[in-house]
């Protein structure tokens, strides 16, 4: 008697959302990213072929981050005055999928860069690179609904993907992107049901769900990761049951979450104190299994810092994909 | 100045009450003396703020900043009641927003027919407390029982139910005597003490009608109800707050208050009675009655306040496993309690379930007749603690679903009890920005009570004044939609709208509480019907009880998410059940069982404890729910 596997069917499946747009569909990006898709569980390639690869976007910071780990410095120090180099560098040097703009320079806490200032630095990363954008507000929301309709304007067409809409700020960027024609991203503080509020509140605005992605603020390897993990394999599990609210990618801010430990952050003597070696093998290994701990959950957009980190991630997901 | 310069008098604006007080007496315990309603929801701890009066023309001393104080003509000064004392004569004005006036509360919506039939129509329905006239065959050398045999013998044949008598032996000392001045004819009034009765009282007969009284003795609200005990039917209502609000607004702050201060429990039961027989008394007045006229009393409340009635110390309720220190009570009379009626009036509580549910909730219970039917339904009851029981004639499952009184106005800065002047029913049309205002008697609105609440709340939404997380949208077209120095706020009733004499406005916050609320009760109810097996297609009828208005739209109650989206006709709104099954229980035996057998067989169920109910709460913190396939009819 031979064995037969076991095959699970779900009634539904995540939508598929494709970001950028080339010439042909009214932008200027040279190529486009499809995540989704999905109809059962992650990587489970005998019940389903996972049908849209998971992608690593790299970030870029609009001005030049204070107190990067050594590490970071080490990788970045030549471009990160300028984003539009920033950003050539991760595209034509580490293959990153997608360029994550960070409208740092924005928050009124430190540059408070205008609303036009900060469009241009979306505009010179627009030209500077091919690939599609994301581009996420300062987190400040009166400041954030000052600079994302002139960010989204600068950027209409290019089906970029915004950041992000929350429980009690949703409106200016659901605007921004009916009117210019992005997607949005839709974020939550690790709990489902505001996940699925954020969703009804942004489609009640008139965006349509294949227009959105969803995002729960991470955790990193040993802060709450599985925390995390639980929470996207719930959303997961609504989604293919039919919860049209919960139906949509989801992606996770691998790179910001991983460097902020103590684990990534320690130098190499303040390491060795407790035997951990030495910083940079030890950073890059906390945000590759950061991001793969995510990738299992269900992801398909990782944000990401290092490159290394990245190039081991692409690698396991090649893996995974084979 | 008074005579003793120890002695001040403290005078309360516009009630123009006047009283002697001590140097160094709280205001608000002076104003406790002086009958003037001050209310307090910390219970005197200087934390809640809402017991904040005037003060005008005197000087005082703050308690908190340890230093005197002064009010002089034209410069009246704000401070709060609990943290100031008495130094010199004194004028204070006691705030008139939240005053609440002629309360008018819902005995109950009209008795299912099944409940009439089956407690008022059947058999003698045997009231808590009879008067009959007896004629006693004359003795005789063929016939020479004992007088009290005698006695016995006859009332057996009249009084429904046990057939074994007691008798007191004042009253007993006095039947020979009664009995031979009046020709063996007496009038006997017979108390049915459950497993016998009990011969209350003998006099001669007379034509005296028989009363009783009917006691929802609610956290917030107090109703009494006079019914006459042989027509059946109601003859006097009063509604008045629970004079024990000045010692915490819920009643776990009550029992901490309680714990903390010598005589604690007797203070409450005291405050207790006093309400209640202030009640009575106009009650009795209003129909030209002595008070000595009523002679049966029953009464239903919350665990915690029925243990305080009785004086008995509810502290456990307080802690985990929160058991009730009495559940059921024996009938005792009330001089024994001190319930200013006939002194050997009947009392009869109805019998608590659990720690956070009570005999109000027994007797909504035997009020909507669902312990009777073969059909599955469901009681929510609004008040203070917010209530869920799922079940039929076979099984009973209830929890108590901590919603906080924010219906009940509490915490709701322009909110108002059921009380003439309430808005009960709200409407707003955006296309016109007018708004439709329902309120009790018609009067000009002063605020805004639970229906009312829940119904602009739907409105709102249905209108995009607020979105469905229950935000004020600020970029709404209207000047409703307003920014104060606190709070974003909008203002549902304009002032002159209506008649209204201020703005009527709910606050953001105000918003969030009520959500809260709902979401509380939507959480438990579906919780409790998961872990049955159930699904809201299977509940035949939702029964939403309470005092918090006298109508209410209950598709609106659906549209905000509180109830579930069943066919409109399933939904029933009951008003206050609990006042109706005291009525029951003061008029019929049967009921009194069934109340017994519902308190016994309705089960508790711990919702705290369980996970699920912190996620559905969470989930149902949205207008109507997270999950919309829940609510087709809203959403369609």
């Amino acid at each position: 008697m031979s064995f037969e596997m076991p095959v699970e069917t779900w009634p539904a499946a995540v939508s598929t959302v494709t970001l950028g747009a080339t010439a042909e569909q009214g932008g200027t990006r040279t190529s486009t990213v499809t995540v989704g898709g999905e109809a059962t569980l992650p990587f489970l390639n005998f019940e389903q072929e996972t049908p849209n690869r998971p992608v690593i976007a790299m970030e870029v910071f609009d001005e030049q981050p204070s107190e990067w780990p050594a590490p970071l410095e080490a990788a970045y120090s030549d471009v990160w005055g300028d984003p539009a180099q920033w950003a050539q560098k991760c595209v034509e040097e580490y293959g990153a999928d997608l360029i994550c703009l960070r409208l740092a320079s924005a928050d009124p806490e430190a540059t408070n860069a205008s609303p036009d200032e900060v469009a241009d630095h979306v505009r010179a990363v627009l030209e500077a690179v091919g690939v599609p954008l994301i581009i996420w507000g300062c987190g400040d929301y009166d400041k954030d609904n000052e600079i994302m309709p002139v960010c989204s304007q600068a950027a209409a067409g290019e089906r970029c993907l915004l950041g992000s809409a929350v429980e009690d700020n949703y409106k200016t960027i659901s605007a921004c992107a009916l009117a210019d024609k992005h997607v949005i991203i839709n974020e939550a503080p690790l709990d489902i049901n505001i996940q699925k509020q954020v969703t009804i509140l942004v489609t009640d605005m008139g965006v349509d769900p294949s227009d959105i992605i969803l995002y729960q603020t991470t955790g990193a390897l040993g802060y709450g990761v599985e925390y995390a993990f639980s929470i996207m394999e719930r959303t997961r599990l609504a989604a293919l049951g039919g919860d049209a609210m919960l139906g949509m990618p989801m992606l996770a801010v691998v790179g910001a979450e991983a460097w902020r430990s103590k684990e990534a952050r320690l130098s190499d003597e303040a390491g060795a104190e407790f035997g951990w070696g030495p910083q940079e093998p030890r950073s890059i290994l906390w945000e590759a299994a950061t991001a793969t701990i995510f990738l299992h959950g269900g992801c398909d957009i990782l944000t990401m810092w290092h490159p290394e980190a990245v190039a081991l991630v692409r690698r396991t997901i090649d893996e995974l994909m084979a | 100045m008074a005579d003793d310069s120890s002695q001040a008098i403290i005078t309360f604006e516009p009630d123009g009450k006047a009283i002697t007080a001590a140097q160094g007496e709280r205001l608000l315990d002076v104003a406790t003396r002086a009958d003037v309603a001050i209310p307090s929801e910390c219970g005197g701890q200087g934390t809640c703020g809402r017991c904040e009066v005037i003060l005008h023309d005197g000087v005082a001393w703050d308690v908190q900043a340890e230093e005197q104080v002064a009010a002089g003509p034209g410069t009246p000064l704000r401070v709060l009641a609990c943290q100031t004392t008495v130094v010199g004569d004194l004028r204070v004005e006691v705030p008139t927003a939240p005053r609440r006036r002629g309360l008018v509360v819902l005995t109950a919506a009209p008795l299912p027919d099944r409940v009439q039939q089956t407690f008022l129509e059947a058999e003698p329905p045997a009231a808590l407390a009879r008067r009959c006239r007896v004629s006693l065959s004359l003795p005789s050398k063929t016939d020479s029982l004992p007088d009290l045999s005698r006695l016995a013998r006859a009332l057996e044949a009249s009084c429904a139910g046990p057939a074994r008598f007691d008798i007191s032996l004042p009253v007993l000392r006095k039947l020979p005597g009664l009995l031979r001045a009046n020709d063996f004819s007496l009038d006997v009034t017979v108390a049915d003490a459950g497993t016998h009765h009990h011969i209350a009282e003998l006099g001669p007969p007379s034509q005296g009608g028989t009363v009783g009284a009917a006691v929802d003795l609610g956290t917030s609200t107090v109703v009494v109800y006079l019914i006459d005990l042989h027509e059946q039917t109601g003859i006097a209502i009063e509604a008045s707050h629970n004079a024990q609000r000045r010692y915490g607004d819920d009643v776990i702050s009550r029992i901490a208050w309680a714990e903390e201060h010598p005589q604690g429990t007797a203070t409450l039961q005291q405050v207790a009675l006093d309400t209640i027989n202030g009640l009575i008394e106009r009650a009795a007045a209003s129909q030209g009655m002595q008070t000595s006229d009523i002679i049966a009393v029953t009464c239903a409340g919350n665990t915690t306040m029925m243990n305080y009635f009785l004086g008995i110390p509810a502290g456990p309720v307080r802690k985990t496993p929160h058991v009730p220190p009495a559940g059921a009570a024996p009938v005792y009379s009330a001089q024994t309690i001190g319930v200013e009626v006939a002194p050997y009036a009947p009392v009869y509580v109805s019998p608590a379930i659990a720690g956070f549910v009570g005999g109000d909730i027994s007797a909504g219970i035997l009020a909507t007749g669902m312990a009777m039917s073969e059909e599955t339904s469901v009681l929510v009851d609004l008040g203070t603690n917010g209530e869920v029981v799922v079940g039929n004639r076979d099984w009973m499952v209830c929890a108590s679903c901590s919603a906080g009184p924010a219906f009940e106005g509490v915490g709701i800065r322009d909110a108002t009890f059921a009380v003439r002047g309430a808005v009960q029913g709200y409407d707003y049309d955006a296309q016109t920005d007018t708004a439709t205002v329902a309120t009790i008697e018609d009067a000009p609105p002063v605020g805004i009570c639970g229906s009312g609440m829940i119904e602009a709340l739907a409105s709102l939404v249905e209108n995009e004044v607020i979105d469905r997380a229950g935000q004020i949208q600020m970029d709404f077209p209207s000047d409703r939609v307003r920014e104060t120095d606190e709070e974003t706020e909008v203002v549902l009733i304009r002032q002159g709208e209506a008649g209204a004499e201020r703005d009527i406005c709910l606050r953001q916050p105000d918003i969030e509480n009520l959500i809260r609320s709902k979401a509380a009760v939507y959480a438990g109810l579906s919780i409790l019907l998961r872990n049955l097996g159930l699904t809201t297609d299977d509940v035949q009828h939702i029964y939403l009880a309470g005092g918090f208005g006298n109508s209410l739209k209950v598709e609106r109650a659906v549209a905000i998410g509180m109830l579930p989206d069943l066919p409109l006709e399933r939904i029933h709104f009951v008003g206050n059940s609990s006042l109706a099954g005291a009525s029951l229980a003061l008029l019929s035996r049967r009921a009194r069982d069934e109340l017994v057998r519902i308190a016994e067989a309705t089960t508790y169920q711990e919702l705290a404890v369980e996970a699920a109910f912190a996620d559905e709460f969470i989930a149902s913190m949205f207008l109507p729910h997270t999950d919309i396939s829940r609510f087709p009819s809203v959403v369609a």
